[in-house]
């Protein structure tokens, strides 16, 4: 059986997003998406975009997260979301030492992970070959549907660069806590997790160090392309493609909405030149937006494929750039949100739900604006720079 | 000087534009006094092949595509708004020409395929007369830039029947038919030399005109002759690229020009001004905001390039999107530079500032009337509500 190409994962992408938005309300209600959604999502073959082709994965590229991303974001952010935090953790799998990832596709290949960020009472110790993790990890996206988690550690020796690992752990070893309740990506699902005490051995952590551009532990198994990307330096691209599919959903619904409307002067809405100016600046910075993201994909594999290193000043624009795409699109759907006028505020309105949806996206710390602001204009000048996730 | 046998990839013109971009910027303040851009400047990008990019291979020109016109444009506008305006105007011409009837190519590079044209828009006191075969023009057009260095300019010539489409024509005049007015005195792009011509009961043959109805997409006049894609494109729908690439070099260079002033720079209480988070953030937010313009424009081109390729005509409303599209990326570049001129205190309202330029030059960029945000916006509005579109230049 050949992979499908990337114009058909788009065409069955596009296909399933008007059953998204039919669902939307109900996977709210939820605070998960259906079990059904993620099945479909499965038989696509979404998740397996950038999972090595030695494990039966499709080895695309990064964009194509991004242009999936934003067809079913047109129809449902959480849903969006939710494939994109599992699609990306074939990539980061596919970096780690081949051990873990024999451990986690040897004996099944349909196996998906997703992550969570350390909370308040989580504790983590090294210890002789690994770590030790104890306590709470949250905003673990999808996690109703993963085989394993990568918790995010984060170390700041006092001695040494700070760093970043994503750390496995098995579906037995964590449990699920149900406190998901959220005004924004409310169907996404992202429980916490706790663990007692567990053992990470290191060949099952993925550290920041090791995917700056060029080689990874992972890359030698697999020699393509991706696994050499710099993981975190690209920007989570994961997090902006659900954002402009998002705000081009918002669109849409507005643009469908007009056609009814009358304002106070009895004319058709649609015909208010103020409308206009609404749309055309909210399209304009939806395809922007979009745009940017494409070309930093494409030249970041460009690079990579060239055996180019992206310097920390690249690197550091590329998620400038990135968290830029969801301010774009954040900007463009508060701008389409004011024309629903009251109706808007009504339970169920699809187009709160994007507004709500967007917001949520953009306090992603991985994509909020100020710190990689603050994070470009600190590489831009040589300053000392403490965020390992760039 | 370059033949068409030479073979140059795009790479080497963006090089080229990059390479001049201190000359450029060492010379913008006098080329402002001088209400012109030098005849030194002038000829080397004539030499770098820069107005030919455009021109028809058959004729002695590169016949390239659009996105490479933008990045030339990228460079050049980081050194001198003006220069780089004057280059993205008459590189426009070549395109131009090639998609009009033959004889009206033959007449412009026939005998000297260096011959080059500029536009110019009809005043207040403009007059068009349509007569059997042609028009008759009489008065004076505006805003002529690139006329110094011109063989023919294209006059812009609007007909609004009572009883049918409006339609927008290029009309091509030999310098020999008018006379140049020197009345260009501005605050922003003030070294175009941007000044008017006169003509005088002047009958133009309709062979010599590009109309709007003849290049919405797909066969135009001159393709026939010129059988390249560039030659179907939909001209307007696309075309007003050539004033975005400028926008995007100016905000480039404001970049460029803030960044070396902070190195020098400290803030009230004794800090380097780099090390401040909000200088960061305005940094940021404008850099971002310029790269997403480019990559708009960018994609436009392509998407429009690929379009054309495969035969396709752009409907109305994605021809109103892309417009809709270059007018946000100029808007977004004058944000950026707003926000940069900000950050230049007192120093950058003086007038041998060269960020004060930049910012001058951009606003004029955005007053040009086919980037103004609002036109662009309103168009795109009544093209996705089917209403009525009287701008023919869609």
């Amino acid at each position: 059986m050949t992979n499908p190409s990337r114009e058909e994962l788009l065409d069955r992408a596009r296909q399933l997003a008007p059953l998204l938005r039919e669902r939307a309300s109900e996977a709210e209600d939820n605070r998960g998406i259906s079990r059904d959604t993620h099945e479909r999502f499965c038989e696509a073959g979404f998740y397996k975009i950038l999972q090595p082709v030695r494990y039966g994965g499709f080895e695309t590229d990064v964009g194509l997260v991004v242009d999936l991303a934003v067809e079913l974001g047109r129809g449902c952010g959480s849903s969006a979301w939710v494939f994109t935090n599992l699609a990306m953790h074939g990539l980061t799998m596919g970096m780690k030492d081949p051990r873990c990832q024999e451990e986690v596709w040897g004996g099944n290949q349909d196996a998906l992970i997703c992550s969570a960020s350390p909370a308040g009472d989580s504790n983590v110790t090294i210890v002789d070959g690994g770590l030790v993790v104890d306590g709470q990890w949250h905003y673990s996206s999808a996690v109703d549907f993963a085989d394993y988690v990568h918790l995010q550690i984060f170390l700041r020796p006092e001695d040494g660069p700070p760093e970043h690992r994503f750390a496995l752990v098995a579906k037995a070893d964590y449990e699920i806590i149900d406190d998901w309740y959220s005004t924004g990506m409310s169907a996404t699902g992202s429980r916490s997790i706790e663990m007692k005490d567990v053992f990470v051995p290191d060949y099952r952590m993925l550290s920041s160090l090791n995917i700056r551009g060029g080689p990874t532990p992972g890359s030698e198994v697999n020699p393509g392309v991706l696994y050499k990307l710099p993981f975190w330096g690209l920007g989570s691209k994961w997090f902006a493609g659900p954002a402009i599919g998002l705000a081009l959903g918002a669109l849409e619904l507005i643009e469908q909405d007009l056609e009814s409307r009358i304002g106070m002067g009895g004319a058709k809405l649609w015909a208010e030149p103020t409308v206009h100016g609404r749309l055309a600046e909210s399209g304009g910075e939806i395809e922007a937006a979009w745009a940017m993201l494409a070309r930093d994909c494409t030249d970041v594999m460009r690079m990579t494929g060239a055996g180019e290193d992206p310097t920390l000043l690249i690197r550091a624009k590329w998620r400038r750039n990135n968290a830029y795409a969801a301010v774009l699109c954040t900007r463009a759907v508060d701008r389409l949100f004011d024309l629903t006028g009251m109706r808007g505020m009504q339970p169920g309105h699809a187009v709160q739900r994007a507004w709500r949806d967007v917001h949520a996206v953009g306090r992603q710390l991985g994509i909020a604006w100020d710190p990689q602001a603050v994070n470009y204009g600190r590489a831009r000048f040589d300053l000392p720079f403490n965020d390992p996730r760039v | 000087m370059n033949s068409v046998t030479d073979d140059i990839p795009r790479e080497e013109f963006i090089r080229r534009a990059r390479d001049m971009v201190p000359m450029l910027r060492e010379r913008a303040a006098q080329a402002e006094a001088d209400r012109r851009i030098s005849d030194d400047t002038h000829q080397a990008f004539v030499e770098a092949g820069f107005y030919k990019l455009l021109q028809p291979r058959r004729l002695g020109g590169f016949e390239m595509d659009f996105t490479v016109v933008t990045d030339v444009a990228a460079e050049l506008g980081r050194g001198c708004g003006s220069s780089c305006w004057i280059f993205s105007n008459i590189v426009n011409f070549g395109l131009v020409t090639g998609m009009k009837d033959p004889r009206a190519q033959d007449e412009v590079w026939g005998d000297n395929p260096d011959a080059l044209l500029a536009s110019a828009q009809p005043g207040a006191d403009s007059r068009v007369t349509f007569v059997d075969g042609g028009v008759v023009v009489d008065g004076v057009w505006s805003f002529c830039s690139g006329v110094d260095f011109a063989d023919w300019v294209n006059l812009n010539v609007y007909n609004r029947p009572d009883d049918g489409p409006a339609e927008h024509r290029f009309m091509q005049v030999h310098k020999s038919d008018y006379e140049v007015i020197d009345n260009w005195f501005v605050t922003g792009l003030a070294a175009t030399g941007s000044r008017s011509v006169k003509v005088n009961e002047l009958f133009i043959p309709d062979y010599r005109g590009m109309s709007s109805f003849d290049v919405k997409g797909g066969p135009s006049p001159g393709s026939a002759a010129n059988p390249g894609t560039l030659y179907k494109m939909p001209f307007w729908g696309i075309g007003a690229k050539l004033f975005a690439g400028p926008a995007v070099g100016i905000a480039r260079g404001a970049l460029d020009l803030i960044e070396g002033d902070l190195e020098a720079r400290m803030g009230m209480s004794g800090a380097k001004l780099w090390e401040e988070p909000s200088v960061q953030v305005k940094l940021a937010e404008s850099g971002a905001e310029i790269e997403s313009s480019w990559a708009l424009i960018n994609r436009d081109c392509d998407d429009a390039w690929n379009l054309t390729e495969d035969g396709d005509i752009p409907t109305m409303m994605q021809r109103a999107s892309w417009r809709r599209n270059n007018s946000y990326a100029v808007m977004a570049c004058v944000r950026a530079v707003d926000r940069l001129h900000g950050l230049a205190g007192m120093r950058a309202m003086l007038p041998d500032s060269d960020i004060q330029r930049a910012w001058c030059d951009i606003h004029a960029v955005a007053s040009q009337v086919a980037v103004v945000w609002d036109i662009a916006a309103s168009n795109y509005g009544r093209a996705r509500f089917d209403l009525p579109i009287m701008d023919p230049r869609v």
